[in-house]
């Protein structure tokens, strides 16, 4: 019996703290997969717990908590708290004890219930703020960075637990606001060239990539190019990429990939106008104060 | 593991387009100036621009 209570202590308040924290990030932020082991996640579900569990306890010994903002607010002494818990504690391991002193137990048993859901009740309240203020601190760090102390936070504490598939295959690194996309040129196991628009990646258990789900996807037709060249023609080789069809969805597994190369690029108009400034800025400073640029064409895939 | 994390999202905000594109036009400087300088116009078909010296305009 004893050993029950131990492991209901343990799932209350190690184990399911640390899958509430897992699964609500998760929600906005995909996080690094271990294969841990049982005492690894004793340990991360502790140091995940620890924070919010060690806040209601101070919280609750200098009194800060109680009274109304508790579900059951008992007015008890410390003798008669102490005294429930090793009530209890005597009946669950020994049942010649329980028969003995059964109405005792019982109440005994109300209270230490009572107590624990209000200690517990705070205890994830604060777990919701913690899990909050990380997802917070982390979906940030596009804008936070540059603090000195956060730089280390993040560096020390918050980056370790995301995902390194995240950081790659999303605009995790950029502003929202300079709506990005993730392009991507893979070179598949059997020698295709792709690129396209990331719109999913997967994981698998270990947590490493399973596969992307491209849009926009297109083949570079390569044994097309070699044909052409070798007849003399001499085409851009843009005019060589061709639209995948299907709908506009295309899944490559990783099993398939052999290289990834990828690219954040910002809308073609803002891009247009960040070279337009970088020259203008670097002509200024060169002598020649007033320039207008043109772009020639629409940037390229490529060229961004 | 800690710090390559960190380094990964330095260098990923560092090499994006716009700043390869920025770090390209940076290199031809000299050479943009001096066209432009005798010419009045500059084109680079790689990096897709033509740059006009605008005498007293400012340009688009």
């Amino acid at each position: 019996m004893v050993a029950l209570i131990a492991s209901a202590l343990l799932g209350l308040y190690v184990f399911l703290p640390y899958i509430f924290f897992h699964r609500v990030s998760s929600l906005f932020i995909r996080l690094k997969k271990f294969q841990r082991t049982k005492t690894e996640e004793i340990v991360a579900g502790a140091i995940v717990a620890g924070l919010p569990f060690a806040a209601t306890l101070l919280l609750f010994s200098i009194g800060w908590i109680g009274g109304c903002c508790v579900p059951y607010a008992l007015v008890d002494s410390q003798g008669q708290k102490v005294s429930d818990y090793r009530t209890v504690f005597d009946a669950a391991y020994s049942d010649h004890y329980f028969t003995d002193h059964e109405q005792a137990t019982w109440d005994a048993l109300d209270r230490v219930y009572k107590r624990q859901t209000d200690f517990l009740s705070w205890n994830y309240s604060f777990l919701l703020m913690e899990t909050l203020a990380f997802v917070l601190l982390t979906k940030y760090y596009w804008n936070l960075k540059e603090y000195g102390i956060y730089s280390w936070f993040a560096a020390t504490i918050l980056l370790p637990a995301v995902s390194e598939w995240h950081i790659l295959l999303t605009d995790f690194t950029f502003p929202p606001y300079e709506k990005r996309s993730v392009k991507a040129d893979i070179m598949s196991k059997d020698d295709m060239l792709y690129r396209g628009d990331v719109e999913q990646y997967f994981l698998d258990s270990a947590g490493d990539l399973s596969g992307l789900l491209l849009k926009n996807a297109q083949r570079f037709q390569y044994e097309k190019l070699k044909e052409e060249r070798k007849s003399g023609v001499a085409k851009d080789t843009e005019q060589y990429w061709r639209v995948i069809l299907g709908g506009g969805n295309f899944y490559l597994p990783n099993s398939n990939i052999a290289s990834l190369n990828i690219r954040y690029t910002l809308p073609s108009r803002a891009y247009g106008r960040a070279l337009r400034d970088a020259v203008k800025r670097l002509m200024k400073l060169k002598g020649v104060p007033n320039v207008s640029v043109q772009q020639l064409r629409r940037p390229r895939p490529t060229d961004q | 593991m800690v710090t390559d994390l960190e380094r990964l999202s330095k260098a990923l905000s560092d090499d994006t387009p716009e700043k390869l594109a920025e770090r390209a036009i940076s290199e031809k400087a000299d050479e943009i100036a001096n066209a432009l300088k005798t010419t009045g116009v500059y084109e680079d078909s790689k990096l897709g621009l033509r740059i006009r010296a605008d005498n007293g305009r400012v340009g688009n």
